[in-house]
């Protein structure tokens, strides 16, 4: 009976995940709508597919951030934070002018988790069914304008379909797979799905799709990879201003906890053009160097910027660890006077008192 | 490279490794075996083992699927009677089937609005709960965590078959960071703490 009941439990608890991923389906936008972000005033600041929630946020352009306050209608309203300081990269830039025939060294790892994505304009459709989908072109872009800056790169074009809420379990597979070949950064690129003038834009002249960073802030690695968005940010409104169409911090952990300088880009949406994206990616490969820190006048500032977000990082896992811990002696013990036993016995120098109770 | 970036990596290695070791000698594993079992995760998640090329291909990497799965055949001999070992098992196969249908509702992309959490934790906290309620024991939720995520990709490679779809499944691909091992990992540590918690608010329960 005691058993019967549990499986019950166990259904009724099945049954209600289902129905709420069924409720929250139903609320998907599939009519090709998207959402205004408005600030007080009433300006538009960007445009997105996402339904963000309160709390939110979201570097602009003009390096302004906005928090999420409420949805309503077709408007996300964001209330304006402050205006961020990007890394000054001015001098490296200058030293790296100086050096003419500075050359860029290092590895970089590519992969792309939705590698069924296009774009409509191109090929007529937002998804190919057999995998190839134009973001590989995107990727592969990237990849050739990298090596020719002396660059070792490593672009792979595993598939991960179905396009569906297990593709980034399945790419972190491939990112592993990349990580083992000790890059310096790694990078994930995606197209978007918003209107067209979202991403639309112009490079010395030649049209381009702008290009948006995504920070996971659900991994340790958080504060690290922001700062890296934020220095790809800044080296890239200084050599192609109008480039990076913002930096979001979003919920998430997209593969991001595997290390420092992952990172998640976005070239357009399935409403751009492909040759557009393909453009952009060969603009931003000019980019990355200098924000990964890969040539000889960027490295040790860059390492200082990005080192510093990881200790903030490190501060906070450490913190988060603790409190957890402190949490669990509390429910466990009664009392977090028992830390020194506790770690005692974890370390295996002390008393064993509730090794019979391990076993269970 | 600096030290806060180095730090952070072996730190958070460290933390890692050390829980995940923790964990694993709740679960009528010795310190040693535990200690062994994390090594041998390690060492394995550089080899996969092609089993099947083409369209659809399919790998096994030592550290992310076979020893967990080892793991897990072990556990279910070890335990005590057959109705523990098919809840074990009946809990594997419902976290398969919710984590299958919420990945089905949405692809938790940045562009996703249902993104509250990522998917690699939320499945995780599944596994946790039904391993949990179905055997109240850190060894279901072990099971249910790693075989959860086994029939996920199990049901992608059958998928795949039956569609000819081009792409490739590799059970625990990502080696000793494979979703299957941070599943049931994460799983034995919410069920510690569900537990312990019961016990506390019973006041007086016999273990977890």
């Amino acid at each position: 009976m005691k058993h019967f009941l549990r499986s019950v439990v166990v259904f009724v608890f099945a049954l209600c995940l289902f129905l709420f991923a069924a409720a929250a389906s139903a609320e998907e936008r599939r009519d090709g709508g998207y959402y205004t972000l408005v600030d007080e005033s009433g300006a538009v600041i960007t445009m997105t597919a996402r339904e963000l929630d309160p709390g939110d946020r979201y570097i602009a352009a003009d390096n302004r951030l906005f928090e999420v306050v409420r949805t309503e209608g077709d408007q996300v309203l964001v209330r304006f934070v402050e205006t961020i300081e990007l890394p000054d990269i001015t001098g490296e830039l200058l030293g790296a002018q100086v050096a003419k025939a500075e050359k860029a060294g290092g590895v970089v790892g590519i992969y792309h988790t939705h590698n069924d994505e296009s774009y409509v304009p191109t090929s007529g459709t937002e998804s190919k069914d057999d995998g190839r989908g134009d973001v590989l072109q995107v990727g592969k872009a990237l990849a050739a304008a990298l090596e020719e800056q002396g660059l070792t790169v490593y672009w792979s074009d595993n598939s991960h379909i179905p396009h569906d809420g297990q593709a980034y379990v399945r790419s972190r597979r491939t990112a592993v797979e990349l990580l083992q070949k000790d890059p310096d950064t790694l990078i994930d690129v995606h197209r978007d799905a918003t209107p067209p003038e979202v991403y639309e834009g112009e490079v010395e002249g030649v049209p381009v799709t702008k290009v948006r960073i995504v920070v996971g802030r659900q991994n340790q690695n958080r504060e690290a990879n922001l700062e890296y968005a934020k220095r790809l940010k800044a080296v890239a409104d200084k050599r192609y201003p109008g480039i990076v169409e913002g930096i979001f911090d979003a919920k998430g952990n997209y593969n991001q906890d595997l290390g420092p300088k992952t990172i998640l880009l976005e070239f357009g949406a399935h409403t751009n053009q492909l040759d557009h994206a393909k453009q952009a990616a060969e603009f931003f490969a000019k980019v990355i160097p200098a924000a990964a820190g890969l040539t000889p006048s960027t490295q040790q500032v860059a390492q200082e910027q990005i080192g510093s977000g990881a200790s903030r990082s490190l501060v906070w896992m450490l913190v988060i660890f603790g409190v957890v811990g402190a949490v669990f002696l509390l429910v466990t013990k009664g009392k977090i006077g028992t830390l020194a036993g506790f770690f005692r016995r974890e370390a295996g120098l002390g008393e064993v008192d509730d090794e019979m109770d391990d076993q269970r | 490279m600096p030290v806060g970036t180095v730090l952070l990596l072996v730190i958070a290695a460290l933390i890692y490794f050390g829980v995940g070791q923790r964990l694993l000698d709740r679960m009528r594993l010795t310190d040693t075996q535990a200690l062994v079992a994390i090594a041998l995760m390690i060492g394995g998640s550089f080899i996969t083992l092609p089993l099947r090329t083409g369209r659809t291909s399919v790998g096994l990497n030592l550290g992310g699927g076979l020893v967990p799965l080892g793991l897990v055949v072990y556990l279910l001999i070890r335990a005590d009677t057959v109705q523990e070992r098919v809840r074990a098992l009946v809990a594997a196969l419902v976290t398969g089937g919710i984590i299958y249908g919420i990945s089905q509702f949405t692809d938790f992309d940045p562009s996703s609005p249902y993104l509250f959490i990522d998917p690699l934790w939320l499945f995780s906290i599944v596994a946790g709960i039904v391993g949990y309620l179905s055997g109240r024991s850190r060894r279901a939720s072990f099971i249910a965590g790693v075989l959860g995520l086994f029939v996920v990709d199990l049901i992608h490679f059958a998928q795949a078959l039956l569609s000819n779809m081009p792409t490739r499944v590799v059970l625990g691909g990502a080696g000793v960071f494979d979703a299957m091992i941070v599943s049931g990992l994460i799983a034995v540590g919410l069920a510690e703490f569900v537990g312990e918690t019961r016990e506390r608010l019973e006041e007086g329960g016999e273990g977890v």
